[in-house]
């Protein structure tokens, strides 16, 4: 004869009451759900912003004062902005207390659609000689100085490749590296091309027919990347920027990071609050419920503990009716909220307009591991007391309460 | 002619004797009077100020100001609630520093205000350093901002703890110490490398500004211990049953705690006569008047020998009402600063004069 598992019976009870079940399931999904969805958003932006401002490589960013907003926007929701500042700015700031390295960068958006040119795109010009933000991918990837018609592109420009030919007013550049996934869109969906190489297009651009002239002022800068001293803070070295270099902002990149995540954590906690409120409810939802399954089955289980079954056997029962259910409902939840930020994760991006990168497949084990934990703790946390309760009763008292 | 001669002598007898003992009859600062008893070196109790005017910030958007002679009371809007201010050392310009880390400076000949400029999160006290830039202090995040007058910027920042209020300098510009309010601790800065050198401990239970008196040897540290029958009000950050509030006298030299003045009331900030003769320590809430005012403070004697009104003649007399929700609807005063050589009100600069 067979063995009858506890998995069994327990697999039989939830079937029997199947619309119960199914509202345990649901309640615990909810919850999972919710809450998967929730820090993977979180985990998402950290992240891109953490690769973002490595990937910059710069304690600080000068902009003009007056670009102040714009340069933030394009750092975090990568609109293409364009300001310019005199170059001898680079020099000022080269020579404030603190900074350890400086180089500039010239901002240039590629003419609106002309044919069989890239429209709307930061064009980006820095100066290889001063450099420490591409020229050292270059060194790592590349081996080689970057030429005057070669040009560096972000991952999210995906419709080119390694070798690919790249137009942007009338003049033909070869794409010779592809910078990695940041989530930050300044970087991601930025064409980068040395100084010189802008300043020839732009010169070209005036003498070609059909052809957009582009807009480079002459000696003008957009930005100045500043890397600090290690040994003073880069807040400080910002505020002796701004003391010493007049009509500047210095954007620290940490600030910005601790911009976005005030803006973030504003955001999401009441997100929060509400999964929280779900929690409880469900914790104490399956608590009632599993009292009701416990007095509904009184008669079952002193007829269990007649035929034998010790008191462990009851509480394992209960306790693997509860495990069943909110493991069930732990991945359900991770699965429907997996679906709904991969459905909808293109308005979120835009509704939260910051960086966002999703979580690595560890980040992703670590935080599927959490929920599932989570749902445990719930199901089996709610249905510990009815199991307890059902543990001590007498199997002659409860056959006779069942009847 | 002997007449003559005889009135002559007696004039100059007269002069020789009575002239001097009026004289006698009253200890002379440069900007008091002390009344004396007729026996000569027998000080009454009192002071009469014959020059100054109290600059006092407030949470009411605006400078409150005492006539130290008249005792009149007058203001100059600036805009924004704020705890620190700070006088130029020629008395032309009054640097007032916000609750929400705004700077702004008020021209005190012509009335001209600038325009908020952002420095800090939320500034408390404020004090000219020795090479002329004015400290200000962050009770939000713990940083000193160094705002430089020339240039009207925001020149450095640095940390000190966590909470800061006062900052005072001592008398050679080495040292800056800078008290920590809930921390209750002073602060020994280096002023020249910007670091936290040594620390000044137990000095009270909620600390305001500091201020160092003239001769250099004492901290008076403002301890504001506001109490209503035994127990803590307002907004004061008294201990139930403990002291009232009043000012700690800390030794410069060895940093113990020399004395406890006891004014009453919630006292933020302290300043001197320039010989030292005097402290005069801002209080929110003097007991028993309902009003904040200055109470000044013989520091031979450490008895309190004078009281100034500096709200309750606007809030009072002209009705000019504190709504309820801010600082439970009453005037609350902060830092002061004095001007020992002006005398009157800056007229271009202020509003209202009562």
């Amino acid at each position: 004869m067979a063995r009858i598992s506890l998995f069994h019976i327990a697999r039989k009870n939830l079937r029997r009451k199947l619309f119960r079940s199914t509202a345990i399931v649901a309640s615990v999904m909810v919850v999972a759900g919710t809450l998967f969805a929730v820090t993977t958003v979180i985990e998402s932006v950290e992240r891109s912003l953490k690769r973002g401002t490595a990937r910059l490589g710069a304690d600080i960013m000068v902009v003009p004062a007056e670009a102040e907003a714009k340069a933030k926007t394009a750092l975090l929701a990568g609109e293409p902005s364009i300001f310019y500042m005199d170059r001898e700015v680079e020099e000022k700031v080269r020579r404030v207390r603190g900074v350890k390295r400086a180089s500039s960068q010239v901002f240039l958006q590629s003419a609106s659609y002309q044919c069989c040119d890239l429209a709307n795109m930061l064009l980006i010009g820095f100066d290889p000689e001063t450099d420490f933000t591409i020229m050292p991918w270059l060194s790592k990837e590349l081996t080689r100085p970057l030429g005057t018609e070669e040009v560096i592109i972000g991952r999210g420009i995906t419709a080119y490749t390694v070798g690919s030919k790249i137009r942007f007013y009338g003049k033909e550049f070869e794409v010779v590296g592809i910078l990695e996934e940041t989530g930050m869109d300044f970087i991601d969906n930025s064409v980068f091309m040395p100084y010189d190489a802008l300043k020839k297009l732009a010169e070209e651009s005036k003498k070609k027919k059909g052809v957009v002239p582009a807009n480079l002022p002459v000696n003008k800068i957009s930005t100045v990347l500043v890397q600090v001293d290690p040994e003073i803070s880069a807040r400080r070295v910002a505020i002796f920027i701004e003391h010493d270099v007049d009509g500047v902002k210095a954007i620290e990149a940490e600030q910005v990071i601790a911009s976005v995540r005030r803006q973030l954590f504003i955001l999401l906690r009441s997100i929060l609050s509400v999964s929280l409120i779900l929690w409880i409810m469900a914790l104490l939802l399956i608590g009632v419920v599993f009292s009701m399954i416990v007095n509904e089955r009184q008669r079952e289980i002193g007829l269990l503990r007649a035929m034998g079954a010790k008191r462990r056997n009851i509480f394992q029962l209960i306790m693997t009716e509860a495990t069943m259910l909110s493991l069930i409902g732990g991945i359900l939840g991770i699965i429907g909220g997996g679906a709904f930020l991969y459905i909808f994760r293109g308005h979120i991006r835009e509704a939260l307009n910051i960086p966002y990168l999703w979580p690595s497949v560890g980040e992703y084990l670590v935080l599927i591991v959490l929920c599932i934990t989570l749902s445990l703790i719930t199901g089996v946390g709610a249905a510990l007391y009815p199991a307890i309760r059902s543990m001590i009763m007498e199997p002659y008292n409860a056959i006779r309460r069942g009847e | 002619m002997k007449k003559v001669l005889m009135v002559l002598g007696l004039s100059m007898l007269i002069m020789v004797l009575v002239i001097p003992s009026v004289y006698a009859a009253i200890g002379k600062g440069e900007c008091y009077e002390v009344p004396q008893s007729p026996a000569a070196g027998v000080e009454r109790a009192g002071v009469k100020f014959t020059k100054g005017v109290a600059y006092i910030q407030t949470h009411g958007g605006h400078v409150a100001l005492v006539d130290l002679v008249t005792g009149k009371v007058a203001r100059i809007p600036h805009g924004k609630d704020s705890d620190a201010l700070t006088l130029s050392k020629d008395g032309k310009t009054l640097y007032v520093f916000s609750l929400d880390g705004y700077a702004k400076e008020i021209d005190l000949e012509t009335g001209k205000q600038t325009d908020w400029i952002k420095l800090g999160k939320k500034h408390c006290g404020s004090n000219i350093a020795p090479d002329g830039t004015v400290w200000v202090s962050d009770m939000a995040d713990g940083h000193v901002y160094v705002y430089d007058p020339k240039t009207h910027k925001l020149l450095d920042s640095f940390p000190v703890s966590k909470s800061i209020c006062g900052i005072t300098f001592s008398k050679d510009g080495k040292k800056a110490y800078i008290s920590d309010m809930p921390g209750g601790f002073i602060s020994i800065v280096d002023v020249k490398t910007k670091k936290v050198i040594g620390k000044i401990e137990g000095v009270g239970n909620f600390i305001h500004r500091a201020r160092l008196n003239p001769q250099g040897t004492e901290i008076w540290q403002s301890e504001g211990n506001e109490l209503k029958g035994g127990k803590p009000y307002g907004v004061g950050y008294a201990e139930a049953g403990g002291a009232p509030g009043g000012v700690v006298v800390v030794d410069a030299k060895t940093g113990k705690v020399k004395d406890f003045i006891i004014t009453g009331g919630n006292p933020h900030d302290v300043d001197f006569t320039p010989d030292g003769r005097f402290a005069l320590a801002a209080v929110r809430q003097v007991p028993e008047q309902d009003d904040s005012g200055i109470v000044v403070i013989d520091t031979k004697t450490k008895r309190v020998v004078k009281v100034y009104s500096a709200c309750k003649k606007c809030h009072g007399a002209l009705g000019v009402v504190i709504p309820e929700e801010k600082d439970g609807g009453r005037p609350f005063l902060c830092g002061i600063d004095i001007d020992w050589n002006r005398k009157g009100f800056p007229k271009k600069a202020i509003d209202l004069e009562q």
